[in-house]
C-alpha cells in the first residue's frame, strides 16, 4: 500500500487537494482512502465519502493534530488495510508548524495556501523543507507574478525545489500532484517509523491544559 | 529572449466530448492571436490550457508544447505570463517592494529599477500609484496596469496571455501597444472588434472548443481602420464629457 501524509495549515486546501487526488488515483486503478486528523472533528471526511471515497476522522482534542497523527499511525494503516486499499491519505492541519508529521518512508506532501502571507514558507520551514513536494494551493485567485514570487520563496527552502501549483477549485495541477504520489514507493507495513525532522523538546504549561502562569 | 519560440497546440474536445477539427495549430513569436467566443464558449478555459503548456491533462485534452525557451524558464513559470480582467493583488507588500522581489525570483541582475515599472504602470493606469502604496490599496485598474508593466519588463514571458483586456480598467491602446512590442507571441480573448482585428489571426470558440481560425483579411483590415477613427471620436467624446463640455 502506498502511503501519503498531507500537511499544512487550517484552510490551506488540502481537502479540495486530495478529492482531485482520490479522483485521478481511481482513473488510474488506484482505491484511495482519507484518514483525517483534526484539533476539533470538523466532519470533513463526509466530503470525501459524498465523492465516494472511504473516510474516517480523528479528532486529537488537546493534542497537535501533527503530533497525534504519529500516535494513531497503527490505527490508520490497520484501518486502510481492513479496506484494501491501494493508498493511504493521511490528512492532517498542525498547529504551530514548529515541525512536520513526515515520516521517512511515507510520501510527505506539504500544502501551503496561495493567499497566505510571504513569511508563510519560513514559518513552516521544517516542513517546507523535509516534504517530498510542496504544494502551491488557490493559484487561480492570485496573480501569476504573485504566484512566481511565493515559487521561489518555497523553492529557496525546498531543497530538491519541488515546488507543483495546483487549484482545488479548477483541479489544474492537480494531475502533477496524483502523478506524484502514485509514484511513490508501496509500504509492506507501518509501525514505528522515523520523522524526517526533530520535534521541540518540550510542551508548556499552557499546552497541557494548565493555563497561563509564571513559567 | 529566445527568438524562435514556437508554440504547438494539439486539438482536444469540447465541452460534448466532439473533437475538435481545427487540426495541429503552430504560433510563431511575433504573432498576434485572437481569441473570440460568445460567454461561455470555452476562451479562458483555452488560456488556461496556453497557460501551464497543458500535457494533456485539462478538460479540453488538449496538449500545448512550446520549444524554444529555456527549461529553466518553462519550469520556474516565466515561460507564459496572462492577466485577466479581475485579477487583484493578495500579498502584504508595498509596489515598490513587489516589484523588486519578483525581479529578485525571476534571477534578473539588479539593474531593473522599480521605478522604471512603476513609470510604465503610471502610464497605462488611469490614476498614478506610488512606489510605497500597498499592493492591496491599488484600484482594479491601477493593479492591472501594473500587473501589464510587470508582465512585460520583469517576467519578460515570451508567450502572453490576456484575458479580455478591455475591461481591465486601463487604457486599452496603451496596454496592447505596450504587450505587442518586442517580437512575443500574444493570445488576447476578446469582444472588442478593434482588438481582435489587430490580430493576425483569431481562433473561434463555440460550446468549449475551437470551431474555426480565421486569418484577418485586408479588408477586415480597411475596417479596422475605419473603426479606429470612430474608436478615436469616442475616446475624445469621453474625455469632454468628463470635462463637462457641450459634446454638439
Amino acid at each position: 500500500m502506498k502511503v501519503a501524509i498531507v500537511a499544512g495549515g487550517q484552510g490551506a486546501g488540502k481537502t479540495a487537494l486530495l478529492l482531485h487526488v482520490l479522483r485521478h488515483a481511481r482513473n488510474a486503478g488506484i482505491q484511495g482512502g482519507v484518514f483525517k486528523i483534526d484539533a476539533l472533528d470538523a466532519g470533513d471526511e463526509a466530503v470525501f465519502q459524498a465523492a465516494g471515497f472511504p473516510a474516517t476522522g480523528h479528532a486529537a482534542g488537546d493534542v497537535c493534530p501533527d503530533h497525534e497523527a504519529m500516535v494513531v499511525l497503527g490505527r490508520a494503516w490497520d484501518w486502510a488495510q481492513g479496506l484494501g486499499l491501494d493508498l493511504l491519505c493521511i490528512e492532517t492541519a498542525g498547529l504551530c508548524h514548529r515541525c512536520s508529521p513526515f515520516l521517512k518512508r511515507a510520501f510527505a506532501l506539504c500544502v501551503v495556501s496561495g493567499l497566505a502571507h510571504l513569511g508563510t514558507p519560513e514559518g513552516m520551514r521544517p516542513m517546507v523543507e523535509s516534504a517530498d513536494g510542496v504544494v502551491l494551493t488557490k493559484t487561480s485567485l492570485i496573480s501569476p507574478a504573485e504566484r512566481q514570487v511565493f515559487t521561489a520563496r518555497l523553492r529557496a527552502i525546498q531543497p530538491a525545489g519541488r515546488v507543483l501549483t495546483a487549484d482545488g477549485l479548477t483541479g489544474e495541477g492537480t494531475g502533477d500532484v496524483a502523478a506524484a504520489v502514485l509514484a511513490a514507493r508501496d509500504i509492506r507495513f507501518l509501525d514505528v517509523e522515523p520523522l524526517r525532522s526533530a520535534l521541540p523538546m518540550g510542551f508548556c504549561h499552557f499546552c497541557q491544559g494548565m493555563g497561563s502562569g509564571h513559567g | 529572449m529566445a527568438d524562435a519560440v514556437t508554440l504547438v497546440l494539439e486539438p482536444g474536445r469540447d465541452k460534448m466530448g466532439r473533437p475538435e477539427t481545427c487540426g495541429t495549430l503552430t504560433f510563431l513569436a511575433g504573432q498576434v492571436v485572437a481569441i473570440c467566443g460568445p460567454t461561455g464558449s470555452g476562451k479562458t478555459r483555452l488560456l488556461s490550457d496556453l497557460e501551464r503548456l497543458s500535457p494533456g491533462d485539462s478538460p479540453t485534452a488538449r496538449r500545448v508544447v512550446l520549444s524554444g525557451v529555456a527549461p529553466e524558464r518553462v519550469d520556474a513559470g516565466f515561460a507564459v505570463g496572462r492577466i485577466s480582467q479581475t485579477m487583484q493583488f493578495f500579498l502584504d507588500l508595498t509596489v515598490a517592494e513587489f516589484v523588486a522581489m519578483h525581479r529578485d525570483a525571476r534571477g534578473v541582475d539588479g539593474e531593473l529599477a522599480p521605478e522604471s515599472v512603476l513609470a510604465a504602470a503610471n502610464g497605462l493606469a488611469g490614476e498614478p500609484m506610488r512606489a510605497d502604496q500597498p499592493l492591496a490599496a491599488l484600484s482594479g485598474g491601477q493593479a492591472r496596469a501594473l500587473m501589464v508593466a510587470d508582465l512585460v519588463l520583469v517576467a519578460d514571458a515570451p508567450v502572453l496571455l490576456i484575458d479580455e483586456i478591455e475591461n481591465a480598467g486601463i487604457d486599452r491602446h496603451a496596454a496592447l501597444e505596450f504587450l505587442v512590442r518586442r517580437n512575443r507571441l500574444v493570445f488576447l480573448a476578446t469582444h472588442d472588434p478593434l482588438i481582435a482585428l489587430r490580430a493576425d489571426l483569431r481562433l473561434i470558440l463555440g460550446e468549449g472548443g475551437i470551431r474555426r481560425v480565421i486569418r484577418t483579411t485586408e479588408e477586415e483590415r480597411r475596417t479596422a481602420a475605419r473603426l479606429e477613427l470612430a474608436d478615436r471620436e469616442v475616446r475624445d467624446l469621453r474625455e469632454r464629457l468628463r470635462r463637462g463640455e457641450a459634446l454638439a
